[in-house]
């Protein structure tokens, strides 16, 4: 592996990643279509309602990490999560009750009305289908406040907890705890020093490359600036979309929560996307140890306390804003195949995407890329990346910088 | 100490100029890579045109102490003038500094260290040798950078002259080191104080001990 295969093939993840992104065009497009959506919910008439209706963002389209998703092996619509957090305490009113509401308020809509999908478990969908073919799911979850009681959690993030929906096999409904926008703080309180140090740069580039989309260019949003953090995560969720597709134990690939949480808890500011990916990867990798009792991790990764196994065989992913929700808490079902799927794909993330750096050159290395990350997509980076080097080198040949040295110094070394 | 935003300003002014380096983040500081193209003339010598993928790392207490450059894209060997670490040794320590202090931005660091350095590089492959001349490792090449710098011919007296830097006991009106006869404030005074100013008492001390290990190891040998 040479220097220069490493920084090409960063410069190739990159692109991928911006790839996968949603475009700015697009992004601002799905903000238009849910605040009006937030809109029409916030008019209506409820009765004894006092105060106001929340709707946000929640999941990866608020954290920057969409991916665009595969369905039926084609690269398909956005999905978009909406809270609606209604100002109503748990006693006020059913979980079923407000599901119906906010159906009904939707259905009287007769645009939303066309495009609502069937119920789901824990939202109503509209499916919007755009003229550039690239459409949006939006997931609306019906919520009310939660409970901020959980100790060893920094109070500001716990405050943010709710209570949403969720509808079970036998047609009962229930509450259940969730915390979107605290996760999001979370998240962005680990992101923001890398983010700081590169916003004004690409905020101008971001105005520049989408002339007319942004009326100045403090206004482009925060949310399109992609740290290394941010396009590592896109690139696993893309990576374990195809490696597990028509697989027999698909139904146990790793969720987003998780593959999220874990990233975001060992980055490290690195500063370029493969450096980034590897170090994650490593470590990943080390927890793998747990599939087996008898070993030990070693201590600085324990005291990580990222993955645990209880004596029991259960396992414990905590959601870093309320301890008591545990992301893997199916990973002992079925003789732990949630666990062993999560370390496989793991195996496969270093294989696929580490290892690859083992190739001669990055036309045999983008090649076996295109299995793991999809055609389209790393076609789509080489194509920009070389758009990229022929338009630079354009420039920069004709004109390359004329520097005059005077006095020059002496080439010295320590012994 | 600077702050992020100044760095990137640095970097702005950088890239309008070296439009291929690009800037990342990590937890050590600053890192600016990419493709440095240059088209450099120096006079007496051929005009070169080449380009190098370099790193660049600024470190959190920049300016205070200097960035570090790479040459990544494999053509310069270790047997040049690099550290053990890969990195560029780009003149001798005061030497750099002086020069970061006439030109104390990232496009100054560039241009006035790194592209003078490439240059010479380049220079030396297509004619075989050296335009600028180069320095001998560790305390050899101390010696001789410090005999050049302050005009003098004796090791005892370039080792005289460390020590006053040294020691941080510059006085004027003593007899100067080289040997001129003259009071050291109306000789090597102002070079003396301006270098002061440049590295600390224990930079001096440092290399003043290098420069006294070569010295005896050569007595030594004889």
């Amino acid at each position: 592996m040479t220097q220069e295969l490493q920084f090409k093939y960063n410069s190739l993840l990159e692109e991928v990643a911006s790839g996968l992104d949603i475009s700015p065009s697009k992004y601002k497009q799905a903000v238009d279509r849910y605040k009006k959506v937030s809109m029409w919910i916030s008019a209506g008439e409820y009765e004894g309602l006092g105060g106001e209706i929340h709707c946000y963002a929640q999941g990866s389209f608020r954290l920057g990490t969409v991916v665009r998703p595969i369905r039926g092996g084609e690269e398909s619509g956005y999905d978009i999560d909406l809270v609606c957090e209604f100002p109503i305490i748990e006693d006020g009113i059913t979980p079923e009750a407000l599901k119906i509401l906010i159906g009904n308020r939707l259905a009287e809509n007769k645009e939303y009305q066309e495009m609502l999908d069937e119920e789901g478990r824990r939202c109503w969908t509209l499916l919007y289908s755009e003229q550039d073919g690239i459409g949006f799911h939006l997931d609306i979850l019906p919520a009310i406040p939660g409970d901020p009681d959980y100790v060893s959690v920094e109070v500001g993030f716990t405050q943010k907890a709710i209570k949403i929906t969720h509808k079970n096999k036998d047609e009962s409904y229930e509450w259940s705890q969730s915390n979107p926008s605290g996760y999001a703080d979370w998240f962005e309180a680990i992101n923001k020093p890398t983010l700081d140090l590169i916003k004004a740069l690409h905020q101008k580039r971001i105005f520049e490359n989408n002339k007319g989309l942004f009326a100045r260019i403090d206004d482009v949003p925060e949310v399109l600036i992609k740290t290394p953090l941010q396009k590592v995560i896109q690139i696993l969720k893309r990576h374990r979309d195809l490696r597990f597709m028509n697989q027999e134990f698909e139904d146990d690939k790793p969720i987003s929560m998780i593959i999220t949480t874990l990233a975001a808890r060992l980055y490290q500011n690195e500063a370029d996307v493969f450096v980034a990916l590897n170090n994650i990867v490593d470590q990943l990798d080390n927890l793998a140890l747990l599939l087996n009792p008898e070993f030990v991790l070693s201590k600085s990764l324990q005291d990580l306390e990222l993955i645990k196994r209880n004596s029991d065989g259960t396992w414990i992913i905590s959601n870093p804003v309320n301890p008591n929700e545990n992301f893997a808490d199916r990973w002992h079902e079925n003789k732990s195949s949630k666990a062993r799927a999560f370390f496989q794909w793991v195996k496969w993330v270093k294989e696929d995407l580490i290892q690859i750096l083992n190739s001669n050159d990055i036309n045999e290395l983008s090649k076996s890329l295109k299995t793991s990350l999809g055609e389209q997509m790393v076609n789509k980076a080489l194509k920009s990346l070389q758009l990229r080097a022929a338009s630079l080198s354009t420039v920069v040949a004709s004109v390359p910088p004329r520097i005059e040295i005077s006095n020059p110094n002496k080439p010295w070394g320590f012994e | 100490m600077i702050t992020n935003e100044a760095i990137v300003n640095e970097y702005k002014e950088l890239s309008r100029v070296h439009q291929e380096l690009k800037l990342y983040s990590g937890h050590e500081g600053i890192c600016i890579k990419g493709c440095l193209h240059f088209e450099a003339v120096s006079s007496g010598h051929e005009q070169i045109t080449d380009k190098f993928l370099i790193e660049v790392f600024v470190l959190n207490d920049y300016p205070n102490s200097l960035p570090v450059a790479k040459e990544v894209g494999g053509r310069i060997q270790n047997s040049f003038h690099t550290n053990s670490d890969g990195s560029l040794c780009l003149a001798a320590p005061l030497a750099m500094k002086m020069t970061f202090l006439e030109n104390p931005t990232l496009l100054g660091y560039i241009n006035h260290l790194v592209i003078p350095f490439l240059y010479s590089y380049s220079y030396q492959e297509k004619f075989g040798t050296l335009p600028f001349g180069e320095l001998e490792h560790g305390g050899a090449g101390l010696l001789t950078y410090y005999k050049e710098l302050l005009h003098v011919e004796s090791d005892m007296a370039t080792l005289k002259f460390l020590l006053i830097l040294a020691k941080g006991s510059f006085r004027g009106h003593v007899t100067c080191p080289c040997g001129s006869g003259k009071r050291t404030r109306n000789c090597h005074g102002d070079q003396l104080i301006r270098l002061q100013s440049v590295q600390t008492v224990n930079q001096f001390r440092a290399e003043l001990e290098s420069c006294i290990q070569v010295l005896k190891s050569r007595q030594g040998g004889r």
